[in-house]
């Protein structure tokens, strides 16, 4: 195997899926990272996923034996739900496709930084540039009704403030929300139901990133191949 | 006195003069009166509006023929007179008495057509320069608060000359930001020291349109305001300012479920949008003697005073329009107040609302009921009767239509005319008859129908209209106590305004001290590779045997005394291997032996269950790690103890970040 190789492993390991363009841009400057994908899957490290996203597009996730080359739980190797590829694919996006560097967190990162995470599947990223922050993600699905999922987020963010050491770093604007959202409209619909509600003082993110159904508007075909 | 042409000059530039030669002629009048009813009427009662005439429906002769007799051609003529006509009468003065506006008055036209520079001002230079009657002796000044949601600068100016003029004080409030104003404690005149708070509570719910009324969903809101607003009285009897209750309203808020919190946002806001105001708010040491910078309304009745809201509603139409009414309820209030104080002195005051429209609602309503008894008269202009529609469905016409009794429309297509109607008459007006049983309005009639046809004169010259119209509002050296920001401004926040407005939810102050140097280290090291992170941060290699051992039993010692759970053995054993340096991870099966001491069934997958126990034995024990560090003595430890994710071995990470305090 080789370094990319493993790099690869890794990145998969801690995104838990991953798409041919994100690979590009992440580790061949834009070159095809085809041949190192076809060798972990001839290996048996990972798998490539089809017909789960629209079009022609599919994905990459681990298989048992690449989890536990890279020592990671074998619960990466599953099969995705909807619900998770839907949440997995725009953290990613959010993560490996933003104007600066992002990495999604570990349990065990995150442990590092405020202690036991609260709440099981809740996604946390990292910024290091610019303003270094860390993300908790809300990835609301496309159809789910903004003016119900504000309240959700209203309740997330009071909870927050609740917690004594998450308020030191929200204080500190190191602690933030960040929504992805699949289009502007949704993004400047959400932001004025956010002016309107009654938010404590917690910054809140809003940027956009693909659902699997939305991929094509953001990917063209031709160019993610098969 | 010789009298002046009952026409108006033709050219235009003289009626000014042709009406300030009428004004004198009606007003500047001792003694001279008529009788009417056998009661003295006196000529300086009365305003002059106009020169008028209208239709007059008189019934003309006709003739009638009939027959001599039952067998005759011939036929005998008779004159009847029956014939119904309208016909034009001679122009004459047109003379309101003052009385008449107790039940107020209304103006209504479009855009341009004359309202305030014919009308309001008309009406109101005669109002506040008073009249002659029996004497010289002119009767003292009305109170005098205008609400003018337009920002009308010639009657601005024009109102402050004249109060100059009889020598009342002029007070102006202004809401854009550090321009000369006096403040307004819309609070403090609702005089809490003397109202119970289910009064207070019903007075701001009605002042800023929060009391929704009856129906579904519509009183579940206004008492869940109610509710909230009532507990907040309660708990604090200092609050003294819309800011003072929006900061309470928040401790409230912030004890209460997440439900009241929804319920009670449209009052948080409204009240929040209010404290953006520095003017609304006043020192608590500030009484109603001790300042001369603040307009209170008793103080307005009291002293006669001129209050000029200049609340023009086009930057700022919702904030302005809440303003408006709680002036509005400010003054209901304090003359309320002033007749139950007063019985025997009645203190007419007059209001003027240009613009009406941006303060119609429900609440106006009650107001527009209330006023005659306790002596407010309002002037009331506004561009459409449709505009009082609100959109809840609420409609304000028929409320103005029924409690005004003289109005003005502007409909008539001559620049300086409009007709007037007069529903009652006192003194030398007469009530103009109207054609038809019930209210014109409601049969929509056009008012040259029934109304008076009236040639109108202006107050000002031309030119003179013009300057005041292009005058800037006063500066500070106006304002009784001077600037109030003075203190403000010599400590801006620059931080808050330098933070981009597109920030959610809002803009606010970030802290950045060393603690957040230490957060910011402590995200920028996830990216770092390893080597590089253990430079950064506190490793454990700095831990001696001693302070493991130390930290072993502070996590043992915090786990509570229960039966079989084998926590404290797991632990115990996890944390030896850590310090007897045993680099070979346990399985599962020797966590068993050492903390279990049971066999374990090998066949047909009999180990299938005390794997499991292990496994959630570790979780447990892992979770009463976390618990410790979470304490205030857990905290305290530079790095913490973890039970690694999937190996049965105890690693050391960093401790959450202490603050550097």
């Amino acid at each position: 195997m080789e370094e990319i190789d493993i790099q690869v492993l890794q990145h998969i390991g801690r995104y838990t899926i991953t798409l041919r363009r994100v690979l590009q841009v992440q580790f061949f400057d834009g070159g095809n990272p085809q041949s190192t994908l076809n060798r972990l899957e001839r290996l048996g490290y990972i798998q490539r996923v089809e017909r789960q996203l629209p079009g022609n597009f599919s994905y990459y996730q681990l298989k048992k034996k690449g989890a536990s080359i890279i020592s990671v739980s074998e619960n990466k190797a599953k099969p995705k739900e909807t619900k998770g590829l839907s949440q997995d694919l725009a953290a990613l996006w959010f993560c490996c496709m933003a104007d600066r560097p992002r990495l999604r967190l570990e349990a065990t990162e995150l442990r590092s930084l405020f202690g036991a995470p609260k709440g099981g599947n809740v996604i946390h990223a990292a910024q290091a540039e610019e303003d270094p922050t860390v993300f908790r993600l809300f990835i609301p699905e496309p159809d789910t009704s903004l003016d119900r999922y504000v309240t959700t987020l209203k309740r997330a963010a009071h909870q927050a403030c609740t917690d004594e050491k998450l308020l030191r770093w929200i204080e500190r604007g190191t602690y933030q929300f960040a929504v992805l959202l699949t289009n502007e409209g949704r993004v400047e619909k959400l932001a004025e139901l956010i002016r309107a509600n009654d938010f404590p003082d917690l910054r809140i993110h809003l940027e956009i990133a693909p659902s699997p159904r939305d991929l094509p508007l953001f990917i063209t075909p031709d160019k993610e191949g098969n | 006195m010789k009298m002046p042409p009952v026409l108006p000059p033709v050219r235009q530039e003289e009626r000014s003069s042709w009406w300030n030669e009428w004004v004198r002629f009606v007003r500047e009048r001792p003694g001279q009166f008529d009788e009417v009813d056998n009661r003295k009427v006196y000529w300086g009662e009365h305003l002059f509006v106009g020169a008028e005439s209208h239709n007059n429906l008189v019934r003309i002769p006709r003739a009638i023929g009939r027959q001599t007799s039952d067998f005759s051609d011939v036929l005998e003529y008779h004159e009847v007179t029956d014939l119904r006509a309208w016909s034009r009468t001679e122009p004459s003065p047109l003379l309101l008495h003052e009385g008449i506006l107790n039940e107020h008055c209304y103006i209504v036209g479009p855009s341009g057509s004359g309202k305030t520079s014919l009308a309001i001002m008309s009406l109101l230079i005669q109002l506040m320069r008073g009249g002659q009657t029996a004497s010289s002796q002119l009767h003292p000044p009305y109170p005098v608060v205008i609400l003018d949601l337009k920002g009308d600068a010639a009657l601005f100016h024009t109102v402050r000359i004249e109060a100059q003029r009889r020598g009342q004080q002029f007070l102006f409030f202004n809401t854009e930001r550090n321009s000369p104003t006096y403040r307004f404690n819309p609070f403090r005149g609702f005089d809490r020291g003397s109202r119970s708070v289910a009064q207070l509570c019903q007075l701001i719910l009605d002042a800023l349109n929060l009391n929704h009324g009856k129906g579904y969903g519509r009183s579940y809101y206004t008492e869940r305001s109610r509710n909230v607003l009532s507990r907040t009285l309660k708990r604090n009897r200092n609050i003294q300012s819309f800011d003072d209750l929006h900061t309470e309203l928040k401790n409230t808020l912030a004890r209460a479920d997440i439900r009241t919190k929804g319920d009670a946002f449209e009052l948080l806001s409204v009240i929040e949008m209010l404290t953006e105001y520095k003017q609304l708010i006043t020192d608590p040491e500030e009484t109603i003697d001790s300042t001369e910078g603040v307009i209170f309304m008793p103080k307005v009745l009291e002293q006669r005073q001129v209050a000029y809201f200049w609340l023009p509603a086009a930057l700022e139409s919702i904030s302005v329009s809440e303003i408006a009414k709680l002036v509005l309820f400010n003054l209901r209030v304090a003359a309320q107040d002033w007749k139950r104080a007063h019985p025997y002195d009645t203190r007419d005051v007059i209001l003027v609302i240009d613009e009406l429209q941006r303060v119609a609602g429900e609440n106006l309503q009650g107001i527009l009921q209330d006023a005659r008894a306790f002596g407010i008269h309002a002037i009331l202009a506004n561009q459409s009767l449709s505009d009082l529609k609100s959109p809840t469905g609420f409609d304000l016409a028929p409320s103005i239509m029924t409690n005004t009794r003289v109005k003005f429309y502007f409909t008539s297509p001559s620049e300086t005319e409009c007709f007037v109607y007069v529903e009652r008459g006192k003194g030398f007006t007469e009530a103009r008859q109207y054609p038809k049983l019930g209210n014109p309005w409601l049969k929509d009639l056009a008012p040259e129908e029934f109304a008076y046809q009236v040639t109108l004169g202006w107050p000002l010259p031309k030119e003179e209209y013009i300057r005041r119209d292009n005058l800037p509002l006063p500066s500070w050296d106006e304002v009784a106590g001077g600037c109030f920001y003075r203190d403000e401004e010599a400590a801006p926040e620059p931080e808050e305004e330098s933070l981009p407005s597109e920030i959610l939810p809002r803009p606010f102050k970030l802290l950045q001290d060393e603690e957040w140097e230490q957060q910011v280290l402590a995200i920028q090291s996830l990216f770092l590779e390893e080597e590089e992170r253990e430079e950064l941060l506190p490793t454990v290699e700095e831990l001696d045997s001693e302070e493991v051992i130390a930290m072993r039993d502070a996590i043992i010692a915090s786990i509570a005394e229960r039966g079989q759970d084998r926590s404290r053995c797991l632990i115990t054993l996890l944390f030896d291997n850590y310090l007897e340096g045993i680099e070979e991870v346990p399985s599962w099966r020797d966590l068993w032996r050492a903390c279990w001491k049971e066999p374990i069934d090998t066949k047909r997958g009999g180990d299938v269950l005390p794997a499991s126990t292990v496994r959630q034995a570790v979780y447990r024990a892992r979770e009463m790690m976390n618990r410790y560090f979470e304490t205030d003595a857990g905290r305290l430890w530079r790095v913490r103890a973890d039970i690694e994710a999937n190996d049965y071995r105890i690693v050391f990470i960093p401790n959450e970040i202490e603050p550097s305090s």
